[in-house]
């Protein structure tokens, strides 16, 4: 006998409707029938999945573990993001109104003025014990890759806030620029940089003490998509 | 089984796993960093969903990354998928917990309004559908969170995304084998 489709027995398992072939077949076919039991489930919990399913722990468990593990004098890099929220509902209104606009994705180009096209942006979030947040965005200036950075709320200091590209495992970095006292700066890309291999943006928090190294002490930080 | 092609396709975030998993035994902080950033919300909500409470969970994250730190030569990637090693050390951490509390009650241990509790393998499954769902991509993203919270049939999704019915179908089927082979892969090392 003919086995069903496996995207017919997708299809059930999420509810539709059977023909009367395939209906009759999986009664009889145990290969068909485990292939749909075992997709049914999967449905099952699916629907089951709250807003909150997937949540980041909280920052200071980064530290924490850190702190632990690490040997004396060795300064350890932070965790890419602070917290990650997973919101379906929002999810897919984002992604409907992105699809229905006909742009998928934000890598893609979306023109804002003749001479600037946005490229990639990313929200920047709060790390450890701050409040900064804001976004980051990489802009083609007249053909010039340029990243604009605009945060809100950056700690008192008496020292200055850099702006730098990270490798995703923080194991390299690149200075791009000095932030503003205006906190909305926008810098051009060092020639040959790959937003590919340096896609987090990082705004930390140095002194002056004529130390040109990142001081560890990040405020905000966020992905730029790939 | 193979986690991934061969071809290397930069963005695809399998191959991104994949290339974390191969380097975690032999990597520095920095690629633990990486692997904690990328794996931890597994591990805690895997946690607060098996304790039902926020604080146990973060001990229970903090105390599954230590010992996975602390015994990452052992870790094989040739032999099991990191995801399932790390959920099998954070199920361990969560029977400490059990049989700690049975000798003694842990202040505070009541469970957070909003949060039930799932026992541990529901919760791996849920975990790991949520993880794989997040990952799909556009669109099958879209696609299975309308086929799944919206209900909307496959000729509903395809008139809604103006999206041809086949492409619609074939995006199902590929979305759901690859949440049914994520379970079978992450679970064969629990």
């Amino acid at each position: 006998m003919k086995h069903c489709d496996p995207e017919e027995i997708s299809l059930l398992a999420l509810g539709e409707t059977p023909s009367p072939d395939d209906a009759v077949h999986l009664l009889t076919c145990d290969e068909c029938r485990h292939r749909w039991e075992d997709l049914c489930r999967i449905v099952d919990t699916a629907r089951e999945l709250h807003d909150d399913e997937l949540l980041a722990p909280p920052p200071h468990i980064w530290a924490a573990i850190a702190e632990e593990i690490a040997e004396p004098s060795t300064v350890t890099a932070l965790p890419a993001r602070s917290a990650r929220r997973w919101a379906p509902w929002i999810a897919v209104a984002a992604a409907v109104g992105v699809l229905l606009g006909g742009v998928v994705g934000v890598a893609l180009t979306r023109p804002t003025t003749p001479a600037t096209t946005v490229v990639a942006s990313a929200a920047l979030d709060p790390l450890e014990d701050y409040a900064t947040s804001g976004a980051a965005t990489v802009e083609v200036v007249d053909g010039a890759e340029r990243l604009a950075v605009n945060v809100s709320d950056l700690p008192q200091t008496d020292g200055y806030f850099e702006v730098w590209l990270l490798a995703p495992d923080a194991s390299s970095m690149i200075a791009v620029g000095t932030l503003g006292a205006g906190s909305s700066s926008s810098f051009p890309l060092p020639p040959g940089v790959s937003l590919a291999d340096y896609p987090v943006v990082d705004i930390s928090l140095e002194a002056y003490d004529g130390d040109p190294t990142h001081s560890a002490i990040s405020v905000a930080r966020g992905t730029l998509p790939a | 089984m193979t986690m991934a092609d061969p071809v290397d396709r930069p963005g695809d975030p399998d191959l991104a796993d994949q290339r974390l998993a191969e380097s975690f035994a032999t990597g520095g902080e920095p690629t633990f960093a990486a692997v904690y950033e990328r794996w931890s919300p597994l591990v805690y909500s895997t946690a607060r969903r098996a304790t039902g409470n926020t604080d146990e969970a973060a001990d229970i994250t903090q105390a599954a990354f230590v010992s996975a730190w602390r015994s990452r030569a052992s870790f094989d990637p040739t032999r099991e998928p990191l995801p399932g090693w790390l959920l099998t050390i954070t199920r361990r951490r969560i029977a400490d917990r059990w049989s700690q509390r049975s000798r003694e009650p842990i202040p505070d241990d009541t469970p957070d309004p909003g949060v039930e509790i799932t026992p541990v393998d529901d919760a791996i499954d849920r975990i790991l559908i949520a993880d794989e769902l997040q990952r799909l991509g556009e669109p099958p993203g879209t696609i299975m969170r309308l086929a799944f919270y919206e209900q909307l049939t496959h000729a509903e999704i395809a008139e809604r995304l103006d999206l041809p019915l086949g492409t619609v179908k074939s995006h199902i089927r590929r979305s759901l084998d690859r949440m049914r082979r994520r379970l079978e892969v992450d679970r064969e090392a629990l």
